[in-house]
């Protein structure tokens, strides 16, 4: 694992470098506009440094990921003194754990000199961030193992932010996940397990993610799925995750009409995944 | 040390790439790999090294299961010759890369063999000339000190000067440090001079392993014949490289007593024996496809 993770740095260590000045840069916009321009700059900003900062180096890690593929890095890795799993944990400890610390982390320290008397409010809304940013990351993750190609890649990951993740994010407290009232006393109870499960729910998907790692042959790389027995699973996914998302957003009564409407949209998004999945050859032809 | 190849099979879009490959490569050779375009050289250099998994087999070294122990893994060299991350990067990051990669990377020869050949240190490898890009491959191969080196058309693009010095530089690394090398190369001539032996893939596996010196049985020849038409028995018992007229020049697979009889006949004006080379075995290995496409030009015309 320390090989792993040694070897990985050393390579991407100039991206590390421009990462962390932009961090830097973000730093001292956010410190200046504490103290020289107060009445200008958004309050947000100053707010919402830490989160901020670690979602932009998630992007960058999600480029540098996709950027490995294109470059044949990915591939070069398989063959060295690391297993496919040590660079799976490596690459989720170096570019989605480490960016959310190391970005709390400067959020706490800017608090502490900016404002004070505010860094536990800063603590707790860093916390839920890194939770729901890690959480956002594990989905990534997993699709971004599973798919092949980089422009599925991008689409699938866009289609998982609007019909998975989002929703599951806007679960602020945990009677919302159960729909009983079991923490009706506590708010801060109720939101920390809610983010305890989300949480919980990110390392299964990242144990999934890194497990299917382990399994996937760099020949698949053109393949829309890349383990074939997940074909028929991505495909029933697209229609169902799509229709539940549309009938949970549904305001009126539900009616049949109702139900056929809203499966329009999943059944014509269902025929594009098959397609891309399968590859089916239509032969259109007047020729008996 | 011993690399043991056993019942390697890969399929790729369902299609049989490889299919029980089983050979063993041992200290201090070289050993050409050959095949027809689309063979599956690369796929199995890939499948070997790690790239790829294989969907049967194992590789084996010095007895431990090489794909389940990944430290075993810098004992092997390979890296995709055209398409690889290292042409994004410049010899010096390069070497920080490898030192970290490869624990007996030999720093000292690579600064020196980078500075031997005038590469520009600091400049990335893709902005290098075709050849300048493969020499370097094969000096970042060999300065990793690994046991194995695995090198796919190493020698494409490199102009007879430079193409001299990496040959001799591929066999004084062997010599000195007991290196095993694995060349993929569809130039056989090149092979000649170079490799210990050949391992031929076709139909999937390796069909054969064979040394120039082995094959005694393959023997070429350069004939005229007398008659108006080429004798029949040729076309049956070999494979015509080339025809000029009534000058034909040809590779029997199985030179047996009788063909001997049949060219000292009153049927052949003049018979001269040449040399044979890899590339005529690997022809002769080829035999009976090269005769099925001889037909059917012949039947198209």
């Amino acid at each position: 694992m320390r090989q792993s993770m040694k070897l990985y740095f050393v390579i991407k260590k100039s991206q590390f470098t421009m990462a962390l000045l932009l961090g830097l840069l973000l730093a001292v916009v956010s410190l200046t506009s504490s103290f020289l321009w107060q009445n200008i700059t958004v309050k947000y900003f100053n707010e919402q440094f830490g989160p901020l900062v670690s979602s932009i180096w998630i992007l960058i890690a999600a480029a540098t990921v996709l950027n490995d593929q294109i470059k044949h890095l990915e591939t070069w890795l398989y063959t060295q003194n690391i297993s496919r799993k040590q660079l799976f944990i490596t690459r989720v400890i170096l570019l989605i754990i480490l960016p959310i610390l190391v970005s709390s982390l400067m959020d706490i320290i800017l608090t502490l000199i900016t404002h004070p008397n505010s860094v536990c409010d800063i603590i707790a809304n860093d916390a839920v961030s890194g939770v729901q940013l890690f959480f956002m990351a594990s989905v990534m993750a997993l699709v971004y193992t599973l798919i092949g190609p980089i422009w599925m890649k991008i689409m699938t990951a866009i289609f998982m932010l609007i019909v998975v993740i989002s929703p599951i994010l806007t679960v602020e407290k945990i009677d919302h996940i159960f729909h009983i009232k079991m923490f009706e006393h506590s708010d801060v109870l109720q939101t920390f397990l809610a983010n305890v499960v989300i949480l919980f729910l990110a390392l299964i998907v990242f144990i999934f993610a890194g497990y299917l790692s382990t399994k996937i042959s760099a020949d698949t790389i053109d393949n829309a799925v890349r383990l074939h027995y997940f074909r028929w699973p991505v495909v029933i996914f697209a229609f169902v995750s799509l229709f539940i998302t549309l009938m949970v957003g549904n305001r009126s009564s539900l009616t049949i009409e109702v139900v056929l409407n809203n499966m329009i949209l999943p059944a014509i998004i269902t025929v594009v995944t098959f397609v891309f999945v399968f590859k089916p050859k239509l032969k259109l032809t007047w020729d008996k | 040390m011993t690399l043991v190849v056993e019942n390697i099979s890969k399929k790729i879009q369902n299609k049989t790439v490889l299919h029980n490959v089983n050979f063993e490569l041992h200290e201090g050779e070289i050993a050409g790999l050959v095949g027809r375009n689309g063979a599956g050289k690369t796929t199995l250099f890939s499948t070997i090294s790690g790239e790829l998994l294989a969907d049967f087999g194992r590789v084996g070294l010095d007895g431990l299961e090489y794909h389940k122990i990944p430290s075993l893994h810098d004992q092997l060299f390979y890296i995709n010759m055209p398409e690889n991350w290292l042409s994004y990067h410049s010899p010096k990051k390069i070497k920080a890369i490898m030192k970290t990669a490869y624990k007996n990377f030999d720093e000292t020869w690579y600064d020196l063999e980078i500075k031997r050949f005038g590469l520009n240190n600091g400049r990335q490898i893709r902005n290098y000339s075709k050849g300048m890009r493969a020499l370097f491959m094969i000096i970042v191969s060999f300065a990793s000190r690994a046991q194995y080196v695995f090198l796919d058309e190493p020698l494409d693009g490199l102009d007879v000067l430079i193409r001299d010095q990496v040959k001799q530089m591929i066999v004084t690394q062997v010599t000195e440090h007991n290196t095993t090398v694995v060349i993929a190369s569809q130039n056989l001539i090149e092979l000649d001079t170079l490799v210990d032996r050949i391992l031929l893939l076709k139909d999937q596996t390796i069909d054969r392993t064979f040394s120039v010196e082995d094959n005694k049985n393959v023997k070429k020849y350069q004939l005229a014949f007398a008659g108006d038409t080429l004798p029949a028995f040729l076309r049956d018992s070999g494979t015509i490289i080339a025809q000029t007229g009534h000058i034909v020049t040809i590779v029997f697979n199985n030179f047996i007593e009788d063909i001997g009889s049949k060219l000292a006949g009153p049927d052949f004006k003049f018979v001269e024996e040449l040399p044979v080379g890899s590339e005529d075995i690997f022809r002769a290995s080829f035999a009976k496809e090269a005769y099925a496409w001889q037909q059917e030009l012949e039947v198209e015309e």
